[in-house]
Parts: C-alpha cells; sequence; structure tokens
C-alpha cells in the first residue's frame, strides 16, 4: 500500500510551529526589556567599597598606619599607595571627572567636640567636587520633629565670603542649613563646626518672623503651637513662619551683583537633592525666596537671581547617591585621631546627554 | 482505490494542538505579567554591606580596645582586669561610638561587658542593653570563658 503524506498538513504545522517560536521569543524579550530595562544603581555599593578599601589602606590592626602623617609624599601617592586609579581610559566618552569624588580627612580626636574633631591634620580629596552634595543629602531625616518638609527658602548673604557669612549668622544668632559660596563650594553642619550651620533635622532660624514687632516674634520664636502647621498662610495675629517647614539656603552674594555660575550649578545639585529627598514640588510655591515669605520686608535672593533657568535646570536633575563615613583610629604613640571617608560616584552620564 | 481518512484521529491531534497553544499561550502571559509586576516594586539600594559586619565600625573598635589610658594600660586589658567599663573607658565609648555611629545606627547603640554566668548586659554609659536582638551589626570579642566585650549598633528593632 502506498503512503501518501499530507503535505498541506506539513506546511500548516510549519507556520504553526514559527508562530509559536516568534511569540515565546517575542515574550522573552519583553520580558527581559522590562527587568533589565532600567540599570540597578550600584553607586552606593561602589562608594562603600572605596571606602572600605581607604579605610584598610589608612589603618592596619587597630593602629593608624605608620608614615601617613609624617611623610609628605604618601598625600601625593595616596591613590597609588591604597592601589586605587580612577584614571581609566574614557574610550566611551564618559565623563571622566564628573564620575567620582573622594575626600579624607584625619582630625585630632576631641571629644569636647560634636563630633569629636579636633584639629584637622591632614587632608585631601580628588575628583569632582560639587558630588558631595550627595553626601549632604543623603544622611538626613525625612521630618523634622514629626512635621514634614515641603519647602526651601533662598537667602542671599549680603557678605563677600562663606566664612564671613558663618561670622555674622553667629553674630546675629541665626542659623541657615547650606552656605553656597562663590565658587560652588557649599558649607554645611557636616564640614563647618558652627553653630549656625544646622542639619536638616534641625529647626534653622533663617525665615522665621516676617512681620516686624516684638510681639510676633515671641510668638514666633516660643514654643506655642503654630498656626495652621500644614498651610502656607499668614496668621493675623502672627506671621507665617515656614522654619520648622524649611530647609534655609544662604548664597554668597553682596545682594547687588550676579550670581557666579558655579553657585547656580552647585546650587541646582543641592537642591535637586533635597527635592528628591523629600518630595517636595518643584514649583515655586515650594521652592520660593525669602521676598516672597517676607514681602516687602526681605529683598532676597533679589531679581539677579537666575530663577527660571533655575527651576528649569533642577526639575533636570536626578538624585545622586554618596556615602561618607568615619572611624576612631590611634597611633602607637597611642595620638587619637577620627579618620573621615567621603567616596562618592557620580550618575555615570556620557556627553551631550 | 480512495483513501479512507480517520476524522476521529483528527479531530483529537487538531485538539490536542489547539490545547497546546493555549497553554504556551497562558504561561507567556502569566511570565509576562509577573515581569511587569516585579517592575513595579520599588527597587532597593544595592548595598555592599553584608550581614552583621561594619569595616568601619570594626576599625573604632580595635583602635577604641588599643588606646590607653594615663597609666599607659589599654582598654581592652582594662575590661580585662575590670567587672565593667570605667569613667575613662565608658566615657571614651560614648563618644567613639554614639557621636560616630548613632547617624547610621539611630535605634540602639550598646557596648559593654557581658558576663555569660550573670546574663547581665547592664553600664553606666550605655544602660541595660536590649534583650530584642536589632537590625544592624555587631561585634563580639571574648576575654574568657565568662566574659565578652559587646558592640551592637541597631538601625531597627529585629
Amino acid at each position: 500500500m502506498k503512503l501518501i503524506r499530507n503535505k498541506k498538513g506539513d506546511k500548516i504545522i510549519s507556520v504553526y510551529w514559527f508562530v509559536i517560536l516568534f511569540l515565546v521569543a517575542a515574550a522573552v524579550v519583553y520580558m527581559t526589556v522590562i527587568f533589565y530595562g532600567t540599570p540597578k544603581d550600584i553607586r552606593n555599593a561602589e562608594s562603600e567599597v572605596l571606602a572600605n578599601k581607604i579605610a584598610e589602606c589608612l589603618s592596619e590592626g587597630g593602629y593608624l598606619k605608620e608614615g601617613i602623617l609624617e611623610d609628605s609624599s604618601f598625600k601625593d601617592n595616596l591613590l597609588s599607595k591604597c592601589n586605587i586609579n580612577f584614571n581609566v581610559e574614557d574610550f566611551s566618552n564618559w565623563k571622566e571627572k564628573t564620575q567620582y569624588y573622594l575626600e579624607i580627612a584625619i582630625n585630632k580626636f576631641d571629644s569636647a567636640l560634636p563630633k569629636n574633631l579636633g584639629e584637622n591634620i591632614f587632608s585631601f580629596n580628588t575628583g569632582d567636587i560639587n558630588l558631595k552634595t550627595d553626601y549632604l543629602l543623603k544622611h538626613t531625616e525625612k521630618e523634622r520633629a514629626g512635621r514634614e518638609i515641603d519647602m526651601i527658602v533662598l537667602h542671599y548673604s549680603v557678605t563677600p565670603s562663606a566664612q564671613r557669612t558663618v561670622e555674622v549668622l553667629e553674630q546675629r544668632g541665626l542659623s541657615i542649613h547650606y552656605i553656597v559660596d562663590k565658587d560652588g563650594t557649599i558649607l554645611s553642619s557636616f564640614n563647618t563646626d558652627s553653630p549656625a550651620l544646622v542639619d536638616e533635622g534641625t529647626e534653622a532660624g533663617h525665615a522665621g518672623c516676617v512681620r516686624k514687632g516684638e510681639e510676633a516674634r515671641l510668638y514666633c520664636h516660643s514654643n506655642v503651637e503654630k498656626p495652621n502647621p500644614n498651610e502656607f498662610e499668614q496668621d493675623k495675629k502672627c506671621c507665617v513662619d515656614v522654619n520648622f517647614r524649611s530647609i534655609g539656603i544662604e548664597i554668597v552674594n553682596m545682594g547687588n551683583e550676579e550670581y557666579t555660575p558655579e553657585q547656580i550649578i552647585a546650587l541646582e545639585n543641592l537642591v535637586s537633592g533635597i527635592v528628591s529627598r523629600y518630595d517636595i514640588p518643584i514649583n515655586r510655591t515650594h521652592i520660593v525666596g525669602h521676598e516672597e515669605v517676607a514681602p516687602g520686608y526681605k529683598p532676597d535672593p533679589g531679581p539677579l537671581f537666575p530663577w527660571e533657568e533655575f527651576m528649569a535646570n533642577v526639575e533636570n536633575q536626578g538624585e545622586e547617591f554618596g556615602l561618607g563615613r568615619e572611624f576612631y583610629a590611634v597611633d602607637k604613640t597611642n595620638n587619637q585621631y577620627i579618620v573621615k571617608v567621603l567616596p562618592l560616584i557620580g550618575k555615570g552620564e556620557k556627553n551631550g546627554d | 482505490m480512495g483513501i479512507k481518512v480517520n476524522k476521529k484521529a483528527q479531530v483529537s491531534t487538531t485538539i490536542t494542538w489547539i490545547v497546546a497553544t493555549i497553554i504556551i499561550i497562558v504561561i507567556l502571559l502569566v511570565s509576562m505579567f509577573l515581569t511587569t509586576l516585579l517592575k513595579l516594586i520599588p527597587k532597593q539600594e544595592v548595598s555592599s554591606t553584608i550581614g552583621d559586619t561594619d569595616l568601619f565600625v570594626t576599625k573604632s573598635l580595635l583602635s577604641y580596645l588599643l588606646t590607653k589610658d594615663s597609666s599607659g594600660e589599654n582598654i581592652f586589658e582594662q575590661l580585662s582586669d575590670e567587672e565593667n567599663l570605667n569613667d575613662f573607658n565608658g566615657n571614651l565609648a560614648l563618644n567613639v561610638f554614639k557621636k560616630l555611629y548613632s547617624r547610621d545606627y539611630h535605634y540602639e547603640i550598646w557596648f559593654g561587658v557581658r558576663y555569660n554566668r550573670l546574663g547581665q548586659n547592664q553600664n553606666n554609659f550605655f544602660g541595660k542593653a536590649s534583650t530584642k536582638p536589632g537590625f544592624g551589626v555587631g561585634e563580639e570579642i571574648k576575654i574568657n570563658q565568662d566574659k565578652d566585650i559587646i558592640l551592637t549598633l541597631s538601625k531597627r528593632a529585629g
């Protein structure tokens, strides 16, 4: 008997298999793209690895490694002595200079000071200092005494330098969270030991009472429950008190001069991190000038502040991650130190992105 | 001679193919749905901190134990010889561990000597250690069979 093959049926089966294979392949591609499409953020892990490597390099067997403080060439060759090489070939056109920031400080141990940080006897930094703003944002609390932080208030200092700003704030008994110097350096409670600079978890006295008058001033600075704590409204009995809900930033500027590009870039980094951390809406109700919470009373940051460009850039910034740690160390002659290591890894954007 | 086709056999074969196709498509759809769900779960930061170790804390503890008082005796020797923390090593421990690490481990920081025999973890500087283990890191150094040096730093309740 002759076996007759159904060739038409074979063709249909082949087409069926092709369709099934296509569906499976398409689904696998879809799932892979969905799951791995967004890269995992390992910057924090990289920062920790770098911090640990530096700590291992500086301390051995419980003692600060000999020669670090005495040998002047150690600082010059620190990276190579710690087997760290940041100068990789920029073959993919990455912004190599913005990929990292490393800061090391060795201070004498002084238990009388808040962070035991006595006189600085060794300091080293390399890389992009703007990444340091990441750190300032990382280790802060989401809320201040149970109240939500939902506002950023910008001031100008009417001083020629950040140092002078600190002095003036101290003299006037005021405080602030950050000071942005003309070269883009940011002073904070992390790097400046002054009562004028407080951490984000602490209310700063920077824009409290906006009405003149001793009665209003006493009311706002007392412990009396604030009226409308979650509303940005002015109370007739008192004044608008925004200190308890805001982060205050002083920008070093005399009030009648242009802001420097370095200042604005540093401020954009700083503010974009703050809004990310506290989920503050990026608009002019929540990012305000002192002049807006004290209309007719305070003029800062003034008409020379580039609000439009600044707000657009803040909106385009992303959150950065960083890490900074300290450890206690002694040397063999029983001198005590605090070693601070601050390694920061950047976002890794390509040029032009 | 005409070819007889078994139509019943064809029906069962066709049903098998249809069912197989439906199963494949259902599996794919479920997988795609689960993948999409996983994507919606917020990603945690990847951290290199593994388990119960923190190199910076370990470094501080080692240096702390090697710190000498005015008589030249180091803190490890003091803790070996004495019953509990004294003014020198207790205050230094407060300054080192609380001041440096309360930011990272804000739930509990406890340092002291633990007596296995008595089961007491208490001193004048850090108070009584929590009996419930927290989530964080810990260091334990055995002085002898009855006595350990304990350092625990917790981020939150365990």
